[in-house]
């Protein structure tokens, strides 16, 4: 049966929806990668702001001299002081980040900082991968709605579920199967797109910073391309895993496409609209359900406390799915 | 022995209750037919029957409890209401897609007609090809069983003559068959046991024992003829009822139907049928006496 419902899946016409979408996510993404700021002196160059310009070794200890000592001294706490990144905070990590640079010997251009790959438009592999993927929600996020919303109601809507649920498999079995099917589909082809966007990316290869360090609370990490691309790619798939699902069966629950549509649509616009005027605790969640964490490290709110926005999100998805359940058993399905 | 077995089926829609059945069996291999006025539910009962509503009480499929073990549908073929399939697959794909085995596929396609349009896209299929893919699919999936709601729902007559010999070409292979229809005089043809349905309550209706010709409806194109067949049939002491140019013979089992039609012959009548069955009257005698 799996195979059939995985033949029958291109059948779905409403799928070509979403052909414009992935265009407008491929221009949007070329656009954001292409024209974000900076001249193009600073695009291939200066990949942190933390560190200023050095040509040697001797350099890069002068500079970490000077800021140890300024950190140490407590000085800088004034507001002019925050504004050029000397406050206390900023200057722990730049102090670890030279000393990073300074225990492995590395040269000006090799390291890049997560503000420089969330904010500033560089042209580094990472940000070529970053700009493709912040695009690409807004198709995940379209084709979690549509799929979500039609796969399984289109049945109820047509009247082909008297066909369909008369099989004499489980309602729920078959629920789950056409979830899963579908689900694999979204997923298969996010992986297709985030790979093709990788290698892609490998075109800068010779101009970009091998090592990307970001702050989580006040631990510093390193990490190659491949470790962000693997970053990437989980934070997105768990996102639209968690989307997908709570979508999918709040329309089996609903039992109607329209209002499955409607109301996640409403939901996201709301979300959106609401995180533009609310307070940053609010914005990180904004930023959490549209990209999942790969967004926490955004410079404005890398902090690791926002990942317990997954707690709720994952009690959501359960609640959902349970709700759906008991209401597909006793559901008539014949109109 | 029973295939199907009703014990204390109750459904509502709302606060209404649409069917009420103390107990109903129906025998593996029989054909049954539930007739009734619209709303009286039988296409609720045969819902109920394949677990697409939610019901009280307890319907028995070769002796499993239907909602635990939703599994015994597998061998069962369906319509309820209109059918409705896949506008992106073909007829041929549709009922690949619902039904496992398709061994019966092209037999069956062939006695309904309608072998040369099963490869066609389902969206070009006219109201009355999706009704007849519709009943093929139920007969191919029907390994134990076909349950058919309305299944002549726009079917011009030489397709409803398919459709019953399809039908009756199952049930002689032993699938016990359950259908209910508006179209009583045409259904009577694919079943052998028939149910009243009325109030939300299901009655058994008993055929009377007459021979095929037993009555017969003559109809004549004038007066005239009407007064010179009247005469003859006084002449030849044979019971009758007269209405209009109607006449209503009644051969008593002297006569067969041809040999009452052989006699009237010369009167030039524009219509003869033969209505010893007619459950159309039938029915309308017994549902004012319910």
């Amino acid at each position: 049966m799996i195979k059939k419902e995985y033949i029958h899946f291109f059948t779905r016409k409403y799928l070509l929806f979403l052909l414009p979408v992935l265009i407008f996510v491929l221009i949007s993404g070329y656009m954001t990668f292409k024209n974000s700021g900076g001249n193009d002196e600073s695009m291939y160059s200066h990949f942190s702001e933390y560190v200023d310009f050095y040509e040697n070794r001797e350099e890069l200890q002068a500079q970490y001299d000077y800021y140890l000592q300024l950190y140490k001294s407590q000085e800088a706490v004034s507001d002019d002081d925050i504004a050029i990144g000397n406050n206390k905070d900023m200057l722990y990590k730049r102090v670890s980040i030279l000393k990073f640079c300074l225990d492995n010997n590395l040269q000006f251009d090799q390291v890049i900082d997560g503000a420089n790959v969330f904010t500033n438009g560089k042209y580094t592999t990472f940000n070529y991968l970053y700009s493709y993927t912040i695009a690409f929600v807004v198709f995940a996020i379209s084709a979690c709605i549509l799929l979500g919303s039609c796969y399984q109601t289109a049945d109820t809507y047509k009247k082909t579920s008297i066909f369909v649920y008369t099989t004499g498999e489980k309602r729920n079995k078959i629920i789950d199967r056409k979830f899963l099917v579908s689900l694999s589909m979204l997923v298969g082809f996010s992986l297709i797109y985030y790979i093709l966007v990788a290698l892609f990316g490998l075109q800068f290869l010779k101009y970009s910073p091998k090592h990307l360090l970001y702050f989580l609370g006040e631990k510093l990490f390193d990490i190659n391309y491949f470790e962000f691309f693997l970053i990437v790619l989980s934070s997105q798939t768990i996102m639209l895993v968690l989307t997908y699902t709570f979508i999918y069966y709040f329309a089996v629950a609903v039992k109607n496409p329209i209002i499955g549509l409607c109301t996640m649509f409403l939901l996201f616009a709301v979300s959106v609209f609401m995180t533009s005027i609310l307070n940053k605790d609010i914005c990180a969640l904004k930023d959490f359900l549209q990209a999942g964490y790969i967004m926490l490290f955004n410079a404005e709110v890398y902090e690791i406390k926002y990942c317990l926005y997954f707690i709720p999100l994952i009690v959501a998805v359960i609640a959902m799915i349970v709700i759906s359940k008991v209401v597909s058993k006793k559901a008539d399905y014949s109109r | 022995m029973t295939h199907i077995k009703i014990l204390n089926l109750k459904k509502y829609y709302g606060k209404k209750l649409v069917l009420d059945i103390d107990s109903l069996d129906l025998e593996k291999g029989q054909s049954y037919g539930f007739f009734g006025a619209n709303g009286s539910g039988k296409s609720t009962l045969l819902k109920c029957m394949t677990n697409l509503v939610d019901y009280k009480g307890e319907i028995q499929i070769e002796n499993q409890n239907l909602k635990k073990n939703p599994s015994i549908l597998k061998d069962i073929g369906l319509i309820i209401e209109n059918p409705v399939f896949y506008n992106e697959m073909t007829g041929r794909k549709n009922i690949e897609y619902f039904c496992d085995d398709t061994a019966l596929l092209e037999e069956y396609a062939d006695i309904m007609g309608i072998k040369d349009i099963l490869d066609k896209k389902y969206r070009s299929y006219s109201l009355g090809m999706r009704q007849k893919l519709g009943i093929l699919l139920a007969c191919v999936k029907g390994k134990k069983a076909v349950i058919l709601d309305e299944p002549f729902n726009g079917l011009d007559i030489i397709s409803v003559e398919k459709a019953i010999k399809l039908i009756n070409h199952c049930h002689n292979k032993g699938l016990t068959i359950i259908l209910t229809s508006h179209q009583l005089d045409i259904s009577q043809k694919a079943v052998d046991n028939i149910y009243l349905m009325k109030n939300c309550r299901i009655h058994k209706f008993v055929l009377p024992k007459n021979k095929a010709g037993d009555k017969i409806l003559f109809e004549f194109a004038n007066k005239g003829d009407a007064d010179k067949a009247e005469n003859f049939l006084i002449c030849q002491k044979i019971k009758y009822e007269r209405e209009d140019d109607m006449l209503r013979v009644f051969s008593q089992g002297k006569y067969t139907f041809y040999e009452i039609i052989d006699l009237l012959k010369p009167f030039e009548f524009i219509k003869a049928e033969d209505i010893t069955f007619s459950i159309k009257e039938l029915y309308l005698e017994m549902e004012k006496s319910l």
